[in-house]
């Protein structure tokens, strides 16, 4: 490709074709071998005027296997057992996600984080919050209660987001 | 020699064939599996498969349909769509659940083409074919497989239940200026960035100028 036709792309252009790069080195695309041809399937960066949603899906999972705790205490990631919201700074909605798949997997990172965290914590009695797992597996039904100690005894029983004020008031304590 | 020509097909994916190995042998396969892939593309869309199970199903079906291209040498695209919708129906539960749950509603193929609105191929696809749902119905039937309730015409109609499958429940909500801005906030692609956003809001008119 010449200077020019690449110059004269426009930004549409542009964010196709890093859309559809990232689709090829993430999406893990199939290539069909038959007996004489190879056929190599790349989905259509728009469809429609929209990003193809399984392009915008794969963005997603990527942000999702990223994110970090400063992410779901600041807000800009929601995660609850019905749907996993993603804002942007100025905390406009940028996407919803419903997969039950996706947010299973992100209710286990974040449990297995809670779960620690609360195991190293001790309540009034002097006990910690949750025994300790053996592998650092816990379930969110085992935590769940000692979560709400834990807001309860930090004086936050209001909370309407168990997991964003825990992970909130535990960063505190332990920075 | 005659020359050979790479097949290359754009639909609503996007195929690459690499030339062929061997031109004597290949022709004739090689405008099978176009075909095969082809029809396969156009439809995956709307009956939401993904890459993934569509080149699983070219691979499935292409044996059995390229034998029976092979038996009849029958290369009306019409009937060559039909077997291949056909095949597709008896190895994808997934495209069966959902025409499942369309069924009631409808009488045809056809009328599932268009309940699907899917782009024109597979309504262009389905419409010389009224006869399918003939043909492979009374077979579904005789089958041992939970196809019997696929096409259950006289149900009564709700389509409140067609729900998406889960690969395609993560909605973004943004305009793709947003999107791509978020992308490049986040650094997540290489190539986007908060330039090419603020371009694409501007090709998009969707910036306001003071």
């Amino acid at each position: 490709m010449n200077k020019d036709s690449e110059k004269n792309k426009t930004a549409l252009e542009h964010a196709g074709e890093a859309f559809r790069k990232f689709w090829l080195e993430k999406g893990n695309a199939p290539i069909i071998k038959a007996r004489h041809a190879e056929l190599f399937i790349e989905p259509k960066v728009f469809l429609a005027g929209k990003l193809n949603p399984t392009i915008s899906r794969l963005i997603i999972k990527e942000y999702l296997s990223k994110i970090t705790l400063e992410d779901i205490a600041s807000g800009r990631v929601v995660i609850t057992s019905d749907h996993i919201k993603i804002k942007d700074k100025a905390g406009k909605l940028i996407a919803e996600v419903k997969s039950k798949k996706l947010i299973d997997s992100m209710m286990n990172k974040i449990t297995n984080y809670l779960g620690k965290a609360l195991s190293a914590k001790k309540a009034k009695e002097g006990l910690p919050y949750v025994e300790p797992a053996p592998e650092g597996n816990y379930a969110f039904g085992d935590i769940k209660d000692a979560l709400i100690q834990f807001l309860d005894d930090m004086e936050k029983n209001d909370s309407k987001n168990l997991v964003r004020d825990a992970v909130v008031l535990l960063k505190k304590g332990s920075a | 020699m005659a020359e050979v020509n790479t097949p290359t097909i754009k639909t609503e994916a996007q195929l690459k064939v690499q030339p062929p190995k061997n031109y004597i042998n290949v022709q004739a396969e090689t405008h099978i599996n176009k075909k095969v892939a082809q029809v396969l593309v156009s439809i995956s869309p709307k009956i939401k498969i993904g890459p993934n199970l569509l080149s699983d199903l070219i691979r499935k079906i292409q044996p059995e349909v390229a034998r029976d291209f092979a038996s009849t040498k029958d290369r009306n695209p019409a009937n060559m769509a039909a077997k291949i919708l056909e095949k597709m129906l008896e190895k994808t539960p997934k495209i069966l659940a959902e025409l499942n749950n369309l069924a009631p509603k409808l009488n045809t193929l056809r009328e599932i083409a268009t309940k699907l609105q899917s782009p024109i191929d597979l309504g262009q696809i389905l419409h010389n074919f009224e006869d399918l749902k003939q043909t492979y119905l009374p077979k579904a039937n005789k089958d041992n497989s939970p196809k019997p309730q696929v096409l259950n015409l006289n149900s009564t109609p709700d389509l409140s239940q067609v729900k998406p499958f889960d690969s395609f429940s993560v909605k973004v909500t943004a305009n793709l200026g947003e999107f791509c801005a978020w992308i490049a906030e986040k650094n997540l692609i290489d190539g986007i960035s908060q330039k090419i956003a603020e371009a694409i809001n501007l090709e998009q008119g969707l910036l306001s100028h003071e």
